[in-house]
């Protein structure tokens, strides 16, 4: 079929309204599905030390615990030396960490106060709910780093924190991964 | 073509289990997998999960081998428990290392429901004790009163009741109900050159070899020098000669052309899936070299049906504090009512119950964390095991979607029946019990509509008499077809309510019997 200008026209008329109306409808209905935020395809490599300092205070402050600093350090510097995109975003992470803390009157991130380092890293100030197709978009044009550092800094640390040191927290003797023998688990916890 | 060769379809444990058989009496043997090599012991697979939180691609599946369609009653990813790999699901097993009791070979004429098996427990007797020894069984039957006659004790002593889970027993043995300990294919001490369980809690990929996978026992038998294991290699079908399985047409994954590959005897041992899909391949329909085949190839699928509850109590009995599953009861595996209802067993193991998944999201810090997670330390998990029956609703045909090579995938049809809803109730009912003789504080049931199988699939080329009642014959071999066999799960006849695994080696092994002794 021909397609005329006025058929054009028309068409064009009939898709603005519809996507106007699906516009209103979504943003009626709150927000947008969620979308994960993408990390870089950056090759991996070796961690600088300043970024990995703030890796660690990160954890100690998301945590809340007295973390051994290896146990999260060996974390991150797997993830920096083998995976795409981390050792890129780690060594923004400490810089923006530095800065922000900095900002809120620190010398630095590391030598901050827990609670400015909360304070920071709060940033993306969504408290774990998950980034809508907008925030992501919003993110992506104004090239907002923060919530990448929610998803692959704040997020994967507490999951970390989760199979690990939350079930010495919680009492256990181990967590899955520790070699615990065959005999305790038979016995009364203290 | 050497007559003392053998082909087989599937690097699982029952491929392993045959191969390991036939390298060890001289056959050539070469076990093709269509997943790629799996490093063993799983201590890379581990240092992943484990230490790195990650997931090695390297480690999965190539895209476009596994695709099947589902209709039905069953709503869980089929695909996904299926694990192709150098080893196959086994790799990842849960090693609970059962046998089934005699009466389940004979639920037709015992309760008037499925059919008989032409074989009973007691021809299968001896090679349970064999299987046993090849996995490396831990067990007892001395707190079990309802475990079956055996002639030989278990190879290993077996993994003791938890703290938490010596607290349930005594009441539940208050009510009358026995709580007894898991027969499993771990070493409560060393075994072989397999060092003893050290506990690691981490069991599916178990970094020493405690926990027994496969790829033990395919090392073994490569190093014979008589086994090649072909990984990333699909076997499209079989060729069949003057009434003789004659060879395997094979392609690499990321090939572009078949070749022949064959053997003296073939077997196929990929699951009851691909089993069933196989033999749909080749069939005599399709191409007029392929396998004449029985019409109940793929009309038995079998699935056991699990539903699991959270139990809540007012004391922290600390389940995962150790990775192996501990207590059980068979209690319930041949009850009054069978026949009505399938049978039950059931697991209340000290295994981790899983945190709810919104937990990680919902919190900020781990303060918060901890906070979600303190529930789960006075929680268990009590699981219903339980027996389903073939009635050839449940089907293995082929899909309209292709894989890679443009064949079809399989599509499963699996329907629930009145008899499994019966089933879910008897069960349910258990759960209460349990629930009210343990002094729970609380129970949720999963309802029946989220019904899982276990990972166990079976009866798609069930063993009978003849073509006109089943597929293969009490050892295996195709009907009409003399050197093709098929093992595993497939040829179950009926699945009982025990987990399945112990018995497809055992079938395995007097298949491998009977081939290379009686059938010479």
């Amino acid at each position: 079929m021909r397609l005329t200008r006025r058929r054009f026209l028309a068409l064009g008329f009939a898709l603005s309204t519809a996507a106007a109306w699906v516009g209103w409808r979504s943003t009626a209905r709150g927000p947008e599905p969620s979308a994960e935020p993408v990390l870089g395809q950056e090759p991996p490599g070796p961690l600088g030390s300043r970024a990995m300092a703030a890796l660690v205070a990160a954890a100690g402050a998301v945590t809340g615990y007295a973390i051994d600093p290896a146990h999260y350090g060996e974390y991150y510097r797997w993830r920096a030396e083998h995976l795409r995109g981390y050792r890129v975003l780690y060594e923004r992470f400490g810089r923006d960490a530095d800065r922000a803390a900095r900002e809120l009157g620190a010398r630095s991130f590391v030598a901050a106060t827990r609670e400015i380092q909360l304070d920071v890293l709060g940033r993306a100030g969504r408290g774990g709910r998950p980034m809508t197709v907008w925030e992501r978009l919003r993110a992506d044009v104004s090239g907002n780093p923060w919530p990448l550092y929610e998803r692959f800094v704040v997020r994967e640390t507490l999951a970390l924190f989760a199979r690990t040191d939350a079930w010495i927290a919680l009492g256990y003797r181990g967590w899955p991964g520790v070699p615990k023998g065959l005999e305790r688990y038979r016995l009364r916890h203290a | 073509m050497p007559e003392r060769s053998v082909a087989i379809v599937g690097s699982g444990v029952v491929g392993t289990a045959i191969a390991c058989e036939f390298a060890g009496r001289g056959y050539r043997v070469d076990v093709f997998e269509k997943g790629p090599p799996y490093p063993y012991p799983h201590t890379p697979q581990f240092q992943d999960r484990f230490l790195h939180g990650y997931e090695n691609p390297a480690h999965l599946p190539a895209a476009g081998i596994q695709g099947l369609s589902l209709t039905g009653d069953y709503h869980r990813d089929l695909d996904s428990e299926r694990y192709a790999v150098a080893g196959g699901s086994a790799t990842h097993w849960g090693a609970i290392a059962l046998r089934m009791r005699p009466p389940d070979f004979h639920t037709r004429s015992g309760y008037g429901y499925g059919d008989d098996w032409p074989i009973g427990y007691d021809e299968l007797e001896p090679y349970y004790c064999r299987a046993e020894a090849f996995l490396g069984v831990s067990g007892t039957d001395a707190d079990n009163p309802f475990a079956p006659r055996r002639s030989r004790p278990y190879p290993l002593p077996p993994f003791e009741l938890s703290y938490g889970d010596r607290i349930l027993a005594t009441r539940l043995a208050e009510r009358g109900i026995a709580l007894h300990t898991t027969p499993q294919a771990a070493t409560r001490r060393a075994y072989r050159d397999r060092p003893g369980c050290q506990n690691f809690g981490a069991c599916d990929v178990c970094p020493i070899g405690a926990r027994y996978s496969p790829n033990y026992d395919l090392a073994r038998a490569i190093a014979t020098g008589r086994c090649t294991l072909h990984t990333r290699t699909a076997v499209r079908r079989v060729v069949v000669d003057r009434g003789r399985a004659r060879a395997l047409v094979v392609r690499a994954v990321d090939g572009m052309v078949d070749r022949e590959h064959a053997a003296g005897v073939i077997v196929v041992a990929g699951g009851a899936i691909e089993n069933a899909r196989l033999l749909l391949l080749s069939s005599r329909e399709r191409a007029p070299d392929g396998v004449p085949l029985s019409e109940t190839v793929g009309r038995y699928l079998t699935f056991h049906h699990l539903w699991t509850a959270r139990l809540h109590y007012a004391e922290a009995l600390y389940p995962g504090d150790v990775g192996r599953f501990t207590g059980q009861s068979y209690q319930f595996i041949d009850p009054p009512g069978r026949g009505r209802h399938g049978a039950v067993k059931l697991e209340f193991s000290s295994n981790i119950v899983p945190p709810p998944e919104r937990s990680l999201d919902e919190a900020a810090t781990g303060a918060e964390l901890v906070e979600i997670l303190r529930p789960t330390r006075s929680q268990r998990m009590l699981t219903v095991h339980a027996e389903s029956v073939p009635d050839g609703h449940r089907t293995v045909t082929l899909s309209e979607a292709r894989d890679r090579f443009g064949d079809p995938y399989a599509h499963v049809h699996y329907e629930l029946a009145d008899f499994d809803h019966r089933t879910y109730a008897f069960g349910s009912g258990l759960v209460e019990r349990f629930a009210a003789a343990t002094r729970a504080t609380g129970a949720e049931f999963e309802p029946f509509e989220s019904v899982y199988s276990g990972c166990h699939h079976m009866g798609t080329c069930r063993m009978g008499r003849g073509p006109g009642d089943s597929a293969v014959d009490a050892f295996g071999a195709v009907h009409g077809v003399g050197n093709l066999f098929v093992a595993g799960g497939s040829a179950f006849v009926s699945p009982g309510a025990v987990n399945p695994t112990l018995t497809m080696v055992a079938l395995a092994l007097r298949t491998a019997d009977y081939v290379t002794t009686r059938r010479g």
